[in-house]
């Protein structure tokens, strides 16, 4: 989030678990994080479950990356 | 009505616990309904003493000498015990203590709220016999009170924000105080910088303690072999996050490595030596997330922490032959801090 | 008493959302009932004067966060009748819930001319939303029949649209100099007092209306029509409530009315806010009042420090081909990223993407990593919750 604050596009990949925490720090620090979502959890995975957080997150990272690019 | 007031309609006294279970307040033990006239009362023990809080994550809100004072209502705890709370919230605020990290981690870790000084003796915070289990007050609600406190304002709430995996019982409250009296080192404290005579809390964030039993052993030796022993064990933080761990030596233990000639830090160097974890009890999994977290072993063990100067020795409880062993979250630090007004 | 809610709320408008924000504030269970979508009128509404809302669908995003931020539920049922009573029962297409308070703020409905074959011509030329259907009537002719500042306010949104906009005014303009003012700058509109409309023409869709004036009757083509008169408050939806001519509902019985349901009510924003908090407050009252109350210190207060929201400058130079990853090293979190990364990478056709990674997930990030980050790249993807 710091990231943010000083211009640079700073998606954040965050579990559904963890999405409260993030949120409430972002209030915390009064801003709009740019939120990729996957399920929970990440840490154990074997390579086929982690390809497939990978895939169901990318579509939504690639459209924020490019409307970001785009408003710039 | 000014900020920070809550009027709860149709709220008595008798169905308040309710209504605080409902709002999602407190630990699931019964809590003390905080009226303003019982928060008055509890900051005029505060009088003249800035809080000098900070802001508390994961909501970033800075406690209101009202708030503050409230959540040491809601836990039980007579004015005089808030400047003891008030230290422990200070010391947990220090950047080396990584609250945040603390109230977000899986990990099962509590801050554990240790007292040295006169204010024990004030206080009645029990260092003796069953101190860091159940029956004393003032342990029971310093301890407590800085629990809600960071859980009410800081807003990490079980479950929501707090994601322990299992979460530990030291979570509902741990604070006890050092046995300065029956301990045959100078205090923790005094150890730590602080001039004799002060009034000092010191906090971590760490397990609850582990047991180490040893009803056989005679000389300062046997014990550090089943110490050590406890301590080597691979699935503890301390191993790969490293950072502090505690040694609370019953005072019987405490005479033994005395009588033989041990000082405290002679006992940490020891067991900095001889606490180590064989290769062959790691799982090649582990040896590499160790890897990663750039720990290798060293000589087929690995040590526990990164050095002697990371074991904290003290002194509590009463007659027996128990010491307890407190390993931390790792990624935390132990911070002291004198009690304002003692 | 136990009841499903504290408060109730009826209608998601200013009125309505400010009332439960309000209650919610004071930590009062509150949820308030829209049939639709919180806003009430206010979402129609594209541009806000007298009030520094920005736009009417902003002023509801602001005041529908600020409302759910306090704590109020926000719930999609529509509320067909309220039972006034210790406690106050309602009946809702979601089953009925009881309440300790009930607070109405329903606004008004829907502008009626009261014609042969209105009914007919709804959305077929007959409209009462500028905002949501002035763009079919773009170059074409429009009336707009009423009085207040609501018809004013419709009659310049729909200038943007139509070729000429004639407002239809039953007697004297009530709206205020500022919007006369508007109107009579605006090169499109005409304004004509002492009108009324006595017959819609057309078939199937609206072709034209018939107007009488003093100096007599005559056809005025037009495709859309707009009538802000003629709407009526929610009368009958409380038991035992009396309703003023135009339906608006008179607060008595421990009942609160808030904002333009209520008779007597000043229609502006302005007025609706400062209703909807009266009605919070009242709500905050009678529930003491009836019940009791224990006072408490509220234990999670606190205070945000100030800080400096403002952006730093980065003084950067980086350019939409400098992207970073950065992990905080827990287990998968680095092989996620690179995952995402290299979808990135071959989405853009990046060159090699810059790495970082925080040596120990539970601690704060370096601040010399944030600021290699921060001047090196102009997007970085980041892992941070598992």
């Amino acid at each position: 989030m710091e990231l943010e604050r000083r211009g640079v596009v700073a998606p954040l990949v965050v579990t559904e678990t963890f999405l409260p925490l993030v949120q409430a720090q972002a209030r915390a620090r009064r801003v709009e994080p740019r939120l990729v979502v996957v399920p929970h959890p990440v840490g154990g995975l074997n390579e086929a479950e982690l390809a497939g957080r990978i895939e169901g997150a990318a579509a939504e990272l690639l459209r924020m990356a490019d409307e970001a690019r785009g408003g710039a | 009505m000014s900020a920070g007031l809550l009027d709860l309609p149709g709220v008595t006294e008798e169905s308040w616990q309710e209504e605080a279970h409902r709002r999602g307040w407190g630990d699931g033990l019964p809590l003390v309904a905080p009226t303003p006239a019982r928060v008055a009362a509890a900051l005029a023990a505060l009088d003249g003493i800035d809080l000098e809080l900070g802001p508390l994550p994961p909501s970033g809100l800075v406690p209101t000498r009202e708030s503050f004072a409230a959540n040491a209502v809601m836990a039980g705890c007579r004015p005089v015990d808030l400047p003891v709370v008030l230290a422990a919230v200070r010391a947990l605020q220090a950047p080396e203590y990584n609250l945040h990290g603390v109230l977000a981690t899986t990990h099962p870790c509590a801050p554990m709220v240790v007292v040295n000084g006169p204010v024990r003796g004030t206080l009645g915070i029990n260092s003796g016999s069953n101190c860091l289990g159940q029956g004393t007050r003032a342990n029971a609600v310093i301890g407590r009170a800085v629990q809600l406190v960071t859980t009410h304002v800081g807003g990490a709430r079980p479950g929501v924000m707090d994601r322990a995996t299992q979460g530990s019982p030291a979570k509902y409250s741990f604070c006890f105080g050092e046995n300065e009296e029956d301990s045959p080192f100078p205090p923790f404290s005094v150890r730590r910088g602080f001039a004799p005579g002060e009034s000092v809390v010191t906090v971590a964030a760490t397990e609850g303690p582990h047991n180490v039993n040893d009803h056989g052993g005679t000389t300062a030796e046997d014990l550090l072999l089943t110490i050590a022993g406890t301590m080597a064990q691979p699935g503890s933080n301390n191993v790969y996050v490293k950072g502090p761990h505690f040694l609370v030596l019953g005072p019987e233990h405490a005479a033994t490595f005395a009588r033989d000639g041990w000082t405290a830090d002679a006992v940490r160097d020891a067991l900095w030596e001889r606490a180590r974890i064989p290769v062959a009890e790691v799982s090649e999994a582990n040896q590499r997330q160790f890897e990663d977290w750039g720990v290798v072993p060293d000589n087929d063990a690995y040590p526990v922490s990164t050095g002697p100067e990371m074991l904290h020795v003290l002194v509590a409880g009463g007659a027996g032959k128990h010491s307890a062993w407190i390993p931390s979250f790792g990624a935390t630090a132990a911070v002291s801090r004198p009690v304002p007004g003692a | 008493m136990s009841t499903d809610w504290d408060v109730v709320v009826v209608g998601a408008g200013i009125a309505g959302l400010t009332a439960a924000r309000v209650a919610a504030e004071h930590g009062l269970r509150v949820v308030a009932y829209d049939r639709l979508t919180p806003g009430g009128q206010l979402v129609n509404l594209t541009a806000l004067h007298e009030h520094p809302g920005g736009t009417g669908p902003e002023l509801v995003a602001a005041l529908t966060a600020a409302a759910e931020g306090a704590g109020v539920r926000l719930a999609y049922a529509e509320v067909t009748r309220v039972h006034p009573g210790s406690p106050v029962r309602l009946e809702t297409s979601g089953g009925e819930v009881t309440a300790g308070a009930v607070v109405v703020a329903t606004g008004l409905g829907p502008g009626r001319l009261g014609l042969p074959g209105e009914e007919a011509l709804a959305r077929r030329g007959v409209s009462t939303c500028a905002g949501c259907d002035g763009p079919l009537f773009r170059g074409r002719a429009v009336a707009v029949v009423g009085d207040d500042e609501w018809t004013a306010e419709e009659a310049l949104e729909l200038a943007g649209w139509a070729s000429a906009v004639t407002v239809l005014v039953p007697g004297q303009p009530r709206w205020s100099p500022d919007r006369a003012a508007r109107l009579a700058a605006a090169e499109r509109v005409e304004v004509v007092p002492d009108a009324t409309v006595t017959a819609l023409r057309g078939e199937g869709v609206l072709s034209g209306v018939v107007v009488r004036t003093a100096d007599g009757e005559r056809a005025l083509a037009v495709a859309g029509l707009f009538p802000f008169v003629g709407r009526r408050g929610p009368e009958g939806l409380v038991e035992g409530l009396a309703a003023d001519a135009q339906g608006r509902l008179v607060p008595s019985g421990g009942v609160l009315v808030a904002g333009d349901a209520r008779a007597g009510a000043e229609q502006s924003l302005t007025a609706a806010e400062a209703d909807g908090r009266a009605a919070g407050e009242a709500a905050l009252g009678a529930l003491a009042a009836s019940s009791g109350s224990l006072r408490i210190v509220d234990p999670t207060h606190g205070v945000l420090p100030e800080v400096d929201a403002a952006p730093v400058g980065a003084g950067s130079t980086a350019t939409w081909t400098d992207v970073a990853l950065f992990t905080n090293s827990k287990p998968n979190a680095t092989e996620l990223l690179r995952g995402l990364g290299e979808r990135l990478q071959a989405h853009w056709g990046l060159p090699e993407l810059g790495f970082a990674a925080k040596e120990n997930a539970s601690v704060a990030a370096e601040k010399d990593t944030i600021d290699w980050l921060s001047q090196r790249f102009k997007m970085v993807l980041v892992a941070v919750g598992d």
